[in-house]
């Protein structure tokens, strides 16, 4: 049940039309309820999979927090994480590692045959296996008391909004929200509704756009690669990824306010970055201060020496990269965001006066911005790419000058589908909102409301394209 | 910020929302070309019931835009006539699966055209895809999504649009308007997609091709005959050796006791014939008529007549569409 479908508004409505008449217990069983159906909705026989994975997090959870046996505390953790992972791992990726396996051993004059298995990825694995790790992390080190009741647990990890691609949820920010009473508020309801369609306006009309660009560039469907064909599919990409993503971001933090919860915020504005770590400090914000808390800093952070902080930034990044998918382009590309942050660290410190200046002069905030933009495109390239070869072959094309007049054409699209999310994200720098008007009087977010819900029905795509991160 | 606040930008919505159906069946559907088009053939189709004695027998000829663009319809009413009245009913980028199911739902909802003809190229035949929402409003019956769901390999969310798009004329149009107001926004957009080649697949062995359409083309004769309903296939020519698939065709039509209309091959027709890499110019078009003419009229058991010019059909019926569409258009809608 895609978030741009219009089942998915059908059963939004009557989810939420119901939820609001029953009391917090009612209210939890059925929104676990309404999760599993939409979970289902994709493939049911994948809810066996959360499901085991739900009792077994609940139940090791419960006895870690009871037991003061360290060996069996430490036991519990490790079959809770090993299963996570281990499932993660298997649906993920088994075939990426007998394939590199089988290539590694191939390499070096020791050729087999490995059996490759056909399996399909349960959607949402890779969210929802870090918001249990999470969990049991938390209620291990003692940061956290465990869920007392398995329908609370069960719809932290699979409360419909954030169950196929996040905002990765933290326990101790959703957990006590589930565990206690919600209360209608008009404001939160109206935001969330405008939320909605401010992700609507980002996936239906920004993203869906630009993939049509990005897709054939990328598809090989605008012939070999070319300067012009590199501009187009990478920066089309750009602001298609961003825009999806984001989108659906926002989607699933409105839908999550209609019922009373807050999720946590997942983009602010990543391309008006002015480093690599800035911009992970705005891009899917769920993801990296998870990796910051969970990865980065039990790895030692930078609590021992520059050389080991480099070190824990590529392991960190290197790793991230491996989870948005099982292929060499997401660690080439989690490795350029992992070097450039090392990289960025290095130079801020070499000249700190510089890195330091809270107000630089506009030229050196825009130069910054543009070449942080350029330096996240170029990874994208990777990120985007079929495999490592298509995306050297592809970035080779750089070196290819050719110009038909259509690409201005193809130029002036790009510029129509992106250029509105580049100064909405300007405006909201300036303004620090959420979405435009967030704070003018109502009748202007009313009309900010028709204006977003006129161009989604005027201008969006109809390409079928599912969110890029549901398949992580 | 009150409850009201609430109710008024619902109530917006829900506005805008009625209005853009509104717009869909009042203005769209009554001023666009196109819509006028398919919304009359599919009333004509409908409207079809087998022939009196003494009146002349009706052909429907079904298929995707090498019906608008590779047949000539005038030719082909001037030479079957007067035994039979020639029909069209033809929507862009649909394939097999849209038709097996719109004329699933054309027949049970009482059209009875003595035969209708099938136009697609072999490789239409073969593939499951469909074209998506537009097709469900105008071809499909609710009852038949689930199996349109199997056979076409969509998932529930794609089911579910089509259902909505079934009923909703603006959901199923939305992306037809959209085109049309990106062209107003930037006049030379159909030049960018000149910019796009087809996707390039592994190419297809006849073997594959012969086991897809094999029990397709038995399924259509049997849905066909269910209604007393007579079938043939018409297939154009195509600019592209080794994408016609003649052998299969005829070896899977013949198992299926099917008429298979298919006079030429690629090497056939000279280039200077064909208005893009897939379709017939109108020269081509008349050409083919021309030829699958007295096909049509054999296996119709009609006799066919001499050559009349077709601008006598056009005086005759001054609402007949012109056979063919903007160069725009043909470049961005495959068959």
């Amino acid at each position: 049940m895609l978030f741009d479908s219009p089942v998915f508004f059908v059963f939004l409505t009557a989810v939420v039309g119901c939820y609001w008449l029953l009391n917090r217990r009612q209210q939890n069983v059925m929104l676990l309820v309404a999760s599993y159906f939409f979970y289902g909705w994709w493939d049911w026989r994948f809810l066996g999979l959360i499901l085991l994975s739900t009792i077994v997090d609940f139940f090791c959870a419960r006895y870690i927090a009871r037991s003061t046996n360290r060996q069996k505390r430490k036991l519990l953790l490790t079959i809770s994480v090993s299963l996570n992972l281990g499932f993660l791992g298997f649906f993920k990726y088994f075939n990426f590692f007998a394939d590199s396996l089988a290539h590694a051993l191939g390499a070096v004059g020791m050729p087999v045959n490995i059996a490759f298995l056909r399996i399909l990825l349960p959607p949402g694995i890779s969210f929802y296996t870090f918001q249990a790790l999470a969990y049991i992390v938390d209620v291990y080190f003692g940061k956290l008391e465990p869920a007392e009741s398995i329908v609370d647990y069960a719809l932290f990890i699979s409360f419909f909004p954030h169950l196929i691609a996040g905002p990765i949820q933290r326990p101790s920010h959703l957990l006590p929200q589930v565990q206690s009473p919600r209360r209608f508020d008009s404001r939160q309801f109206f935001q969330g509704v405008l939320l909605i369609l401010s992700g609507l306006f980002r996936k239906c009309v920004i993203a869906d756009n630009c993939a049509l660009l990005a897709n054939s560039a990328f598809n090989g469907r605008m012939g070999s690669p070319t300067l012009p064909v590199v501009a187009l599919g990478t920066y089309a990409f750009a602001w298609q990824i961003y825009g999806d993503f984001s989108g659906y971001s926002d989607i699933a933090r409105g839908a999550a306010k209609l019922m009373g919860f807050e999720f946590m915020l997942n983009f602010r504005q990543p391309y008006l970055a002015t480093s690599l770590q800035d911009f992970w400090r705005r891009w899917h914000i769920s993801l990296s201060t998870w990796l910051r808390d969970y990865l980065y800093i039990p790895l030692g952070g930078s609590r021992h020496g520059e050389k080991r902080t480099y070190r824990n930034l590529m392991i960190t990044m290197l790793l991230g990269g491996l989870w948005h998918g099982a292929n060499w382009t997401f660690v080439v590309w989690g490795g350029i965001h992992g070097l450039g942050q090392s990289i960025g660290r290095f130079l801020s410190r070499l000249r700190p006066s510089a890195s330091d200046a809270s107000h630089p002069s506009w030229l050196r905030l825009w130069w910054k911005r543009i070449f942080i933009f350029h330096i996240v495109c170029l990874a994208w390239i990777f990120f985007r790419a079929q495999s490592l070869s298509y995306a050297v072959s592809f970035i080779r094309g750089l070196s290819v000058p050719a110009w038909r007049p259509e690409y201005a054409i193809a130029f002036k699209f790009l510029a129509l589908f992106s250029i509105p999310l580049f100064l909405l994200d300007l405006l909201l720098e300036n303004r620090r909102e959420e979405y435009l008007f967030e704070n003018k009087k109502v009748p202007l977010q009313w009309a900010y409301a028709c204006g977003l819900v006129l161009a989604v029905l005027l201008f969006g795509a109809n390409q079928s394209n599912a969110f890029i991160y549901f398949q992580f | 910020m009150s409850r009201r606040a609430i109710f008024v930008l619902l109530l917006l919505i829900a506005l805008l929302l009625g209005s853009a159906e509104l717009f869909a069946r009042l203005i769209v559907q009554r001023h666009s070309k196109v819509e006028v088009m398919v919304t009359r053939e599919h009333r004509e189709a409908l409207a079809l019931r087998p022939a009196a004695n003494g009146t002349p027998k009706q052909l429907l000829i079904v298929g995707n835009s090498f019906v608008g663009m590779d047949l000539d319809l005038p030719t082909l009413q001037q030479r079957l006539a007067p035994a039979w009245n020639v029909h069209r009913y033809w929507l862009y980028n649909t394939y097999y699966n849209d038709w097996y199911y719109g004329l699933k739902r054309l027949l049970a909802e009482g059209s009875r055209p003595d035969a209708i003809a099938v136009t697609f190229a072999t490789t239409s035949f073969q593939i499951s895809t469909i074209r998506g929402d537009y097709s469900s409003y105008y071809l499909f019956q609710p009852r038949d999504l689930l199996s349109l769901e199997s056979a076409a390999d969509l998932d529930n969310t794609e089911t579910a649009n089509l259902l909505f798009a079934r009923y909703s004329r603006f959901y199923g149009l939305r992306s037809e308007i959209r085109k049309v107001l990106l062209q107003s926004v930037l006049h030379d957009l159909p030049r960018m997609y000149n910019l796009f080649h087809p996707p390039s697949g592994t190419p297809l062995k006849g073997a594959t091709v012969s086991s897809a359409i094999t029990p397709r083309l038995a399924a259509l004769e049997q849905l066909t005959s269910r209604y007393g309903v007579r079938l043939l296939i018409i297939v154009p020519p195509l600019p592209r050796p080794g994408q016609e698939f003649q052998p299969e065709m005829r070896q899977a039509a013949a198992r299926a006791g099917i008429t298979v209309v298919m006079p030429y091959s690629s090497h056939d027709l000279p280039a200077s014939l064909y208005i893009d890499d897939v379709h017939l110019s109108p020269e081509g078009a008349l050409k083919f008529s021309e030829t699958i003419a007295p096909l049509l009229a054999d296996a119709l058991g009609a006799t066919p007549q001499p050559g009349v010019d077709a601008s006598d059909f056009h005086r005759d019926h001054p609402q007949a569409p012109v056979v063919g569409i903007p160069a725009a258009l043909a470049v961005q809608h495959r068959p």
